[in-house]
């Protein structure tokens, strides 16, 4: 039932990571449910490749990477970084773990601290890997900031001078600077313009290739997912739906909420007015669900009266591919 | 794809709007022709900076000056200059005739009027409607942009809604007076892909039904092929090549979109490095002589560096700024 691909060792494993939020009502502030925003996920990243995460606004998407981070706690499950788990390390053996998984995020401007010039912003990752030495920063700055294409003198600048792709790229500088094994992106481009999109694009494919970084990519922008990612992982309302390698999840897509995302999706190179085929339908659901059934069946077109009782397990369907749908 | 004059609904011709600081003048639309027919979606695309927006606050007489100043051209509206017409005639236009839908529903919504005191607005403004009479349009217009249960809808406020029918209910505040033309600034950048499609699909009904022109404005080449029948495609605050959506995508001519269209990241593009412009957009005060796009231009040639470049035409109805491509003579070739 968990995705796993043996032929390269993958260097994240998650195995049925939970994090529910409790709805408080009332003046006594009483826990009248719970949100589930992650529920029993199980994914791997494989050592050097790309996983892509895509699912709408709320669907946990983010949880999960704060948690894979430890920036949030889970509530089950375990999170393994090349065996160990980080979900259950105390912060002491957090610490060396820290530094091989960085993240990048979406709003560049966000991001970076405005007081503090590009050269602190780096230095602060380097100190923490134990660079002191004010000679050995400059020159690993500088290295960095040519590895992210970046000029050396930017480096006495702020963040203000930059456009938001130079930002991105001081970013990647900063979490480059503790020398990671894997980035979590969290939709690094879509605040980008097209052709800037495109440098960060190929800057994030040059530097796996060079330094064998792996990357949980999240985006929901599938065209920039099926260019990117080697396999992808389908999230809705904090479950994952279907799991499989890029090219097979984008031909042979098994399950309806796939379908869905993928007839939304522009096609600009087919050259005519095209769009997909699903509902005008977006009403909001309630956030609280009855338990344990299929979260898709409001709004899929095969939904029946199983689909209102039961919920579908992850089920492999093929080599590499993970449907949760009976119907399957 | 000759077109009848007078299915001309909004002509935009040689529009220049420059915003002065004490030492600079930025040129941020720069000689922007384009127009509308009646029932069509035009596309205006671009990247950030490039004029689109600014255009489109031109058209709907929201240019503040100081320090915006319209330069020249003409915004003809259904025979009429609208730059000649005064703040109380552009009043019966705006929202009434033209109306426009922005990017951000949650800030463009006021936080403390319920959608249905928003939406009576302009029937009460624009078509002085009696009260009842108001109520009962709201909830139409409501459920004519797909929201379910209009009239509870109506009490409710724009925090209680989804980030789509907020959209939905700006549209329904556009549509409210029947405009003849919508003007729709990126109103899908905030939402999910399922939902942009959902919207996209409302606009394309509505036009239809409402037999409206749109004037869609946004830098994502994937929301155009959704929904445009004509794109334009502007650079540096100029337009560098108008088509249909075919001619666009199939045999773009000018440099600059056949760039765009090759950094767009695709499935069938795995493996391949994707095509990045190299430079940046020029400062709107300091744009360079000669072609704006020249110092990016793999195609540049001398000419290019000095002489501005006319429009030059390819098939009907598509024409694009690059006499290097047409490979025309020193005719094309102006200013």
């Amino acid at each position: 039932m968990d995705p796993s691909f043996a032929r390269e060792p993958d260097i994240l494993r998650l195995e049925g990571v939970k994090k529910y939020y409790p709805i408080r009502r009332g003046f006594l502030q009483r826990t009248t449910g719970w949100v589930r925003a992650v529920e029993n996920v199980s994914l791997a990243i494989a050592s050097g490749k790309t996983l892509g995460l895509v699912g709408e606004s709320g669907c946990g998407k983010t949880t999960l990477a704060r948690m894979i981070l430890r920036l949030l706690p889970s509530d089950a499950g375990r999170i393994l970084f090349r065996g160990v788990d980080i979900a259950s390390a105390s912060a002491k053996e957090m610490q060396p773990l820290r530094r091989e998984i960085q993240i990048i995020f979406q709003d560049p401007y966000g991001s970076l601290n405005p007081r503090m010039t590009v050269g602190q912003t780096i230095a602060e990752g380097l100190r923490t890997i134990g660079i002191r030495n004010h000679g050995e920063q400059a020159q690993r700055i500088e290295h960095l900031l040519e590895r992210v294409g970046m000029p050396a003198a930017s480096a006495d600048r702020y963040p203000h001078e930059f456009s938001g792709g130079q930002r991105q790229r001081v970013g990647i500088a900063r979490a480059l600077s503790v020398g990671p094994a894997l980035i979590v992106c969290d939709e690094p481009v879509s605040a980008l313009d097209v052709s800037i999109q495109a440098q960060i694009i190929n800057l994030l494919k040059d530097l796996q290739d060079q330094l064998g970084l792996s990357y949980l990519f999240i985006s929901h922008d599938l065209n920039v997912v099926g260019y990117l990612c080697h396999h992808v992982a389908v999230m809705y309302k904090g479950q994952i739906m279907e799991y499989a390698g890029a090219d097979e999840l984008f031909e042979n897509p098994l399950h309806p909420y796939t379908h869905v995302l993928l007839s939304a999706v522009p096609d600009p190179e087919a050259g005519k007015k095209s769009l997909g085929e699903q509902a005008e339908d977006d009403r909001p659901e309630p956030p609280a669900e009855p338990p344990d059934v299929c979260r898709f069946h409001v709004k899929c077109p095969e939904t029946d009266d199983r689909c209102r009782l039961f919920n579908g397990e992850l089920t492999q369907v093929g080599m590499d591919h993970f449907v949760r749908c009976w119907k399957r | 794809m000759t077109r009848d004059r007078s299915d001309v609904l909004l002509a935009v011709e040689g529009l220049k709007v420059y915003f002065r600081s004490e030492d600079e003048i930025a040129r941020a639309v720069d000689g922007v022709d384009f127009e509308v027919h009646r029932r069509e979606t035009v596309c205006l695309v671009g990247e950030s900076g490039c004029g689109k927006t600014v255009s489109a606050l031109a058209v709907m007489g929201l240019i503040s000056s100081p320090p915006g100043e319209i330069a020249a051209g003409r915004i003809i509206f259904s025979g009429r200059n609208l730059l000649n017409e005064n703040d109380n005639g552009m009043q019966k236009i705006r929202g009434r005739r033209i109306a426009m839908v922005f990017q951000e529903p949650l800030t463009s919504l006021n936080p403390v009027f319920t959608v249905g005191e928003q939406i009576a607005e302009p029937l009460r403004i624009h078509l002085g409607l009696p009260e009842a009479e108001i109520r009962k349009r709201s909830a139409r217009l409501l459920q004519d942009v797909g929201i379910d249960s209009p009239d509870e809808r109506l009490k409710d406020y724009p925090h209680q809604l989804s980030g789509g029918q907020r959209q939905r209910v700006m549209i329904a505040m556009a549509l409210a007076c029947g405009p003849e033309l919508i003007i729709a600034d990126e109103p899908t950048t905030a939402l999910d892909v399922t939902v942009q499609a959902q919207i996209l699909k409302l606009m394309n009904r509505l036009q239809q039904s409402h037999e409206m022109s749109i004037l869609y404005i946004t830098h994502d080449l994937g929301v155009v092929s959704q929904i445009a029948d004509r794109v334009y495609v502007m650079y540096a605050g100029v337009i560098v090549e108008q088509g249909s959506l075919e001619q666009i995508f199939k045999t773009p001519r000018h440099p600059y979109t056949q760039a765009l269209l090759a950094a767009l990241p695709s499935r069938k593009k795995r493996g391949q490095r994707l095509y990045s412009i190299p430079g940046h957009v020029p400062n709107p005060a300091y744009k360079p002589p000669g072609c704006p796009f020249h110092p990016r231009c793999p195609k540049a040639t001398p000419p290019c560096r000095g002489l501005y470049p006319g429009m030059c035409g390819f098939e009907t109805g598509h024409w694009a700024r690059c006499p290097v491509t047409a490979g025309r003579g020193p005719e094309d070739w102006c200013r």
